[in-house]
């Protein structure tokens, strides 16, 4: 039998499912569980989190607007790592900073049932227990923390962060009571549990932040979910589509960089014509094959342009081709420059043969080779090597000049050491 | 973030990019929150330049000396997550290579 135990405001505290003992402050806040410590404004938000050992100084941070959600997510010194976008209250995407976007579908309740990102285009699918149990369908379940009702559960401690408190999905209900609670209806007994997640009714009620109660005298309490869901139309709002086009801004970036890749490679290479149509076909083939993971992407996108509806280009078809073209133009030039691989090596005849597989080491080698610090970063000598300093924000690339400017090493630096080293001399500006 | 009693476990992970590229991962782990972070990834390509490999090691103590592991990247509950935002931060986009 387990025993629990609360502190003196009935705040749960011990045992915990993972992260336990929970310690809770003077009004409330959990300030720290499973090792690490949790800082919160004068609003009860919370804004950051630090290793236990050194509450003071967190390591992340959250960047809220008037609201109550997150806008954008740092690091402890404030370098960015995730911007967050919402329509009607609802998270749909969280870009990365390289630019990359995560799109979250959400069902009714506004769980996360699947995500398609950039680092796997299959970022897993949950469903979910009514009190928030996550049941991991695809891939080990949805690979963001943002998962019942769109709200952060913390890995350190499996808490559901809902503002005002944290649900455990395991106990199925809150760790402190209702901050909102003191007047609990007489004619309502559901009201009298102050611990309880929407009056024991999950399927048809969401709590946006953790007060109030669910017999409708808080109007700032849970609110009551449609059987139908949200609109589709309002889900795949304008500044959604505005989303997905940047997604398929990313593809075309990437066939782009793909198509430069290809072209230095038949810079400096023998073209054998032999290999050229049927290398290209094989590869164009295959890239069309990688464009569909952009289909849907471009459909969304592009539907807003034309008026919304699905009949741009035939619908989704339109938006699968326009995303093959894509990845198409990608894997054409891939094919292209394995096609003159093999034919300059003789180790084929075709050129051509297995271009999905050249495809995916063409791609690997875009994302190796240029990339954008070196493109778009200020320029430096290093003094004591000679190698050419690549810095763009906190993100720095150190080139060989000596060897076709090949990447040496990557590494984060602050703004403040890459300043000391310009001063010290260490890294001269070109 | 550290203290001046912080301790750091610091391993690689290397990875193979071609018969002729090699990546290594300098990564650390916070002994007291067990969590990880990716300091740099550096490149050797064959062949083997020893000018580079001093230029390397030399750099290793010099950025763990100028900021702590913690301070210097994000840091994560697995390996592998510190790796892939590290690789994510430097358009080395992991799941492109499918």
């Amino acid at each position: 039998m387990d025993l629990y135990s609360y502190d003196s405001a009935s705040d749960l505290n011990q045992p915990g499912p993972i992260g336990g003992p929970y310690v809770f402050d003077a009004e409330n806040h959990l300030i720290s569980a499973g090792g690490m410590a949790y800082l919160y404004d004068g609003d009860g938000k919370r804004v950051g989190k630090a290793p236990a050992s050194t509450p003071t100084q967190p390591n992340y941070l959250y960047w809220y607007g008037t609201g109550s959600q997150i806008l954008e997510e740092t690091n402890g010194a404030g370098n960015y790592l995730y911007e967050d976008f919402y329509f009607n209250g609802m998270l749909l995407a969280r870009s990365e900073s390289d630019n990359w976007v995560d799109h979250f579908f959400a069902d009714a309740l506004g769980n996360t049932r699947c995500v398609y990102g950039d680092s796997d285009p299959d970022g897993g699918c949950s469903d979910y227990y009514p009190f928030g149990g996550e049941r991991p369908i695809t891939n080990g379940g949805v690979n963001v923390p943002f998962k019942f009702t769109g709200k952060e559960r913390d890995s350190e401690s499996g808490l559901d962060n809902f503002g005002a408190r944290y649900t455990s999905s395991d106990f199925g209900r809150f760790l402190s009571p209702d901050p909102d609670n003191a007047g609990a209806s007489d004619d309502d007994p559901q009201s009298w549990n102050a611990y309880a997640y929407v009056s024991d009714n999950p399927l048809n009620m969401t709590d946006p932040d953790g007060r109030g109660g669910c017999d409708g005298r808080d109007p700032g309490g849970c609110i009551e979910v449609t059987a139908n869901g949200p609109d589709d139309e309002i889900l795949f709002s304008y500044s959604y589509k505005r989303i997905m086009l940047r997604q398929l801004s990313n593809a075309a970036q990437r066939a782009n960089d793909l198509l430069h890749a290809a072209w230095d490679w038949y810079r400096t290479s023998r073209l054998d014509t032999t290999c050229l149509l049927a290398s290209t076909v094989a590869g164009a083939t295959a890239g069309a094959s990688a464009g569909i993971e952009y289909g849907p992407a471009a459909q969304l996108a592009l539907a807003p342009l034309t008026g919304g509806g699905s009949e741009f280009l035939g619908g989704p078809l339109g938006g699968a081709a326009l995303g093959g073209l894509a990845g198409g133009l990608g894997g054409g030039s891939a094919g292209f420059m394995v096609g003159q691989i093999a034919c300059r090596t003789g180790t084929g005849s075709g050129g051509g043969g297995g271009g999905n597989e050249h495809f995916k080491k063409a791609r690997t080698r875009a994302g190796w080779d240029p990339n954008r610090v070196i493109q778009e970063g200020r320029k430096f000598k290093d003094s004591e090597s000679g190698y050419t300093v690549h810095v763009d924000g906190n993100r720095v690339v150190i080139t060989d000049p000596n060897n076709g400017d090949e990447p040496v090493t990557m590494f984060e630096n602050s703004a403040a050491n890459t300043q000391q080293r310009i001063q010290s001399g260490k890294w001269i500006p070109q | 973030m550290d203290t001046p009693m912080t301790m750091y476990e610091a391993f690689d992970i290397w990875k193979r990019v071609s018969d002729k590229q090699l990546i290594r991962y300098r990564c650390f782990r916070n002994l007291e929150t067990n969590r990880y972070a990716v300091q740099s990834s550096d490149r050797y390509s064959l062949p083997i330049d020893s000018k580079r490999v001093t230029f390397l090691e030399h750099q290793f103590l010099e950025l763990l000396a100028e900021s702590s592991p913690d301070e210097r990247a994000a840091t994560f509950e697995s390996l592998s997550d510190a790796i892939v935002a590290h690789q994510r931060q430097f358009d080395e986009h992991p799941g492109l290579t499918r």
